[in-house]
């Protein structure tokens, strides 16, 4: 497991399982109790929650903000939990450790350059109690915390679901750092179902609160119509503006999400139990950490078959490989152990502005 | 247009140290140029070099040779079993012939970082008998006869089929001057195949359709027709019954078939009830 500062680990992955396994393997075990106890979602995978805007930000340590892993670099989940997806949120819990260790370990940590902080989001349709649950960006024994809010409601069975709740969150209402460079995170949709096609203004009030419109604004600038609000198509699109966004679909016709997507941004596959290794490849392809011939050498380099690693190469093939490298800023992009003169800073300090850059106060040794 | 970095230079070497010799630029676009090369490991066979124009097309080239690797095992694996059911058969059914053979891939550090294929054409060893089927109308000035389509657009369609079929894909690139005869010998091969797009299922009916009225709009193109309304201009084998061969194309072009293999079938059981199964020569006339 990974010795990134403040990283998340084995170890505190194991603190949370141990939960888990007291709880009867429940993986949503404080999930349940929070709604059993308030009635709602527990404010820290509430849409509405915390400002509603998600945020994923450097983490600095020390006076002189120095950067301990890297650049925050964002990747969100957002799964189905209807029907027959219905044990999302424990896969998704499951293959943690192996997911972050596939973003930064190995002989191809695909998110080697990057400090990975992890966001899960679950949806069902707008019949549920709760339509969408949304975690905040975490790098560390959070992820896995906030995974056990996470309950999976498994109705709706597996006909068209509301997915576009949770990509509405993720386009109009996530602060990734990283776009400030010009560079894209990551999203991927795991579904196997269609969806409704639309938002409404009661849902989403339902869904993000009163406040949604507002924090639109706030965070993108964009003043919805509230009578004309976006469709799945302008959804997508604006997701796809900050994000590598990709639905990954299982044993589920293409072509309703490549309407929306683009047939080269849909991946489908016959099961998520491998979803950690086809998010790390599609990862890896878009980073250019390896082409597309390399893929099964790569998979059967983190411990997969080479049969599974032959149909995930197939599954991905079409995928804009190395769009990340095209960005201007790809390859300046501040690495583990720049300086910054001030919090948030875009360039770190130069080496003789370091020699001469004296904080103004010094602080706690802090990770934000 | 960007050629060789050093054109003094005339060798680029893989990284298992093998060079090619280049020896003339072939053409080129806004992706790819393309060189004429010669190899001491490959003494029988002209190779085409193609090159990215930039490195940060790099990954165009890279999914280019999985495509190509694909088709070549998906080819061998149908005359496997071909040859399981027809033993003692000596026909074979060649569809390594309808795309190149991925000869080399790899990234150039002599050129600026940029990926290469090297690429042979198994329907002709030699270069100078391919055709990219654009020039016979856009350079010769000339248009070929009906029955001389016939095998051109037979044969792209058994290359589609068996993409669709076999590797449920979509080729992407039909026009003209991607597809490429070698006159004498009635071969086919379509050449660019980086505009592919792998399906997880059978290829959908709307995708079926535009691929098969792409590659019918190519030919009736160098037939000196239009490709928009399918007409073709009149010549002497469309007289009587060959009426029916301009009724044919514009069915292709309409009609909404359920596969290109479909396609294929329906074209060649009309062109035996119209003109027989016949060989026939390579023809053209002038515009």
């Amino acid at each position: 497991m990974s010795d990134r500062k403040g990283g998340f680990t084995q170890e505190t992955y194991d603190e949370v399982n141990q939960k888990v396994k007291d709880a009867g393997g429940d993986t949503s075990h404080a999930g349940r109790q929070t709604i059993r106890d308030t009635g709602k979602l527990h404010p820290l995978v509430d849409p509405a929650g915390y400002d509603l805007i998600r945020r994923s930000l450097p983490r600095y340590l020390g006076e002189t903000f120095k950067l301990p892993n890297g650049m925050p670099m964002l990747t969100e989940t957002l799964g189905d939990t209807t029907g027959s997806m219905g044990g999302n949120v424990k896969l998704m819990f499951d293959s943690l450790p192996k997911f972050y260790s596939l973003l930064t370990e190995g002989k191809y940590p695909v998110l080697g350059n990057y400090d990975p902080q992890v966001m899960n989001a679950i949806f069902g349709d707008v019949q549920d109690n709760f339509v969408l649950a949304r975690t905040q960006a975490e790098m560390d024994k959070k992820i896995a915390e906030q995974l056990t809010l996470m309950v999976p409601e498994r109705e709706g069975g597996d006909s068209d679901e509301d997915p576009e709740y949770g990509l509405f969150g993720a386009a109009y209402l996530t602060d990734a750092f990283i776009s400030r460079y010009g560079l894209k995170y990551y999203h991927f949709m795991v579904t196997d179902a269609k969806s409704h096609g639309r938002v409404d203004k009661r849902n989403l009030v339902r869904v993000f609160s009163e406040e949604v419109f507002e924090k639109v604004k706030e965070n993108c600038q964009i003043s919805f119509d509230e009578k004309n609000l976006p469709d799945t198509k302008d959804i997508v699109k604006a997701l796809q503006k900050q994000a590598h966004a990709f639905a990954i679909l299982v044993e589920s016709p293409e072509s309703y999400w490549s309407k929306f997507y683009g047939p080269e941004n849909v991946v489908v596959i016959d099961s998520t139990e491998n979803l950690p290794y086809v998010q790390s490849t599609l990862i890896g392809l878009t980073e250019g950490v390896f082409g597309l011939n390399d893929v099964t050498e790569y998979l059967k380099s983190v411990g997969l078959n080479k049969a599974e690693a032959i149909k995930i190469q197939r599954a991905v093939a079409n995928i804009p490989v190395g769009a990340q490298t095209q960005f201007e800023n790809f390859s300046k992009i501040p690495k583990k152990g720049s300086i910054f003169a001030n919090k948030h800073d875009l360039w770190p300090l130069e080496i003789t502005d370091m020699e001469n850059h004296k904080p103004e106060k010094p602080k706690q040794h802090t990770w934000m | 247009m960007s050629t060789f970095k050093t054109e003094k230079k005339i060798t680029v070497t893989a990284r298992d140290g093998t060079s090619y010799k280049i020896m003339e630029r072939l053409g080129g676009n806004d992706k790819f140029n393309y060189y004429g090369v010669v190899s001491d490991k490959y003494p029988e066979q002209s190779l085409i070099l193609k090159i990215v124009i930039d490195k940060s097309l790099n990954a165009l080239l890279d999914r280019e040779a999985y495509i190509l690797s694909e088709l070549t095992e998906e080819a061998k694996r149908v005359e496997d079993e071909y040859m399981i059911n027809h033993s003692g058969s000596e026909t074979k059914l060649n569809y390594q012939m309808g795309f190149p053979k991925l000869i080399d891939n790899f990234v150039s550090n002599e050129q600026d970082d940029k990926r290469i294929l090297i690429l042979g054409l198994e329907i002709s060893p030699v270069l100078s008998e391919i055709v990219p089927i654009n020039l016979i109308v856009e350079i010769d000035k000339m248009r070929v006869d009906p029955k001389t389509s016939v095998w051109i657009l037979g044969k792209l369609l058994k290359i589609i089929a068996f993409a669709h079929d076999r590797l449920k894909c979509t080729v992407g690139n039909l026009d003209a001057e991607n597809i490429f005869i070698v006159k004498e010998f009635h071969l086919v091969s379509i050449f660019d195949w980086s505009k592919v797009l792998l399906h997880p299922e059978q290829v959908e009916k709307d995708l079926v359709v535009n691929e098969l009225k792409n590659a019918v709009k190519s030919v009736i193109l160098i037939l000196g027709g239009n490709p928009e309304d399918g007409s073709i201009p009149d010549h002497e084998q469309l007289e009587g019954e060959g009426e029916k061969y301009r009724e044919l194309l514009k069915t292709l072009l309409i009609n909404d078939f359920e596969s290109v293999y479909d396609a294929h079938h329906y074209f060649y059981e009309v062109v035996r009830e119209i003109w027989g199964r016949k060989y026939h020569p390579y023809s053209t006339v002038p515009i």
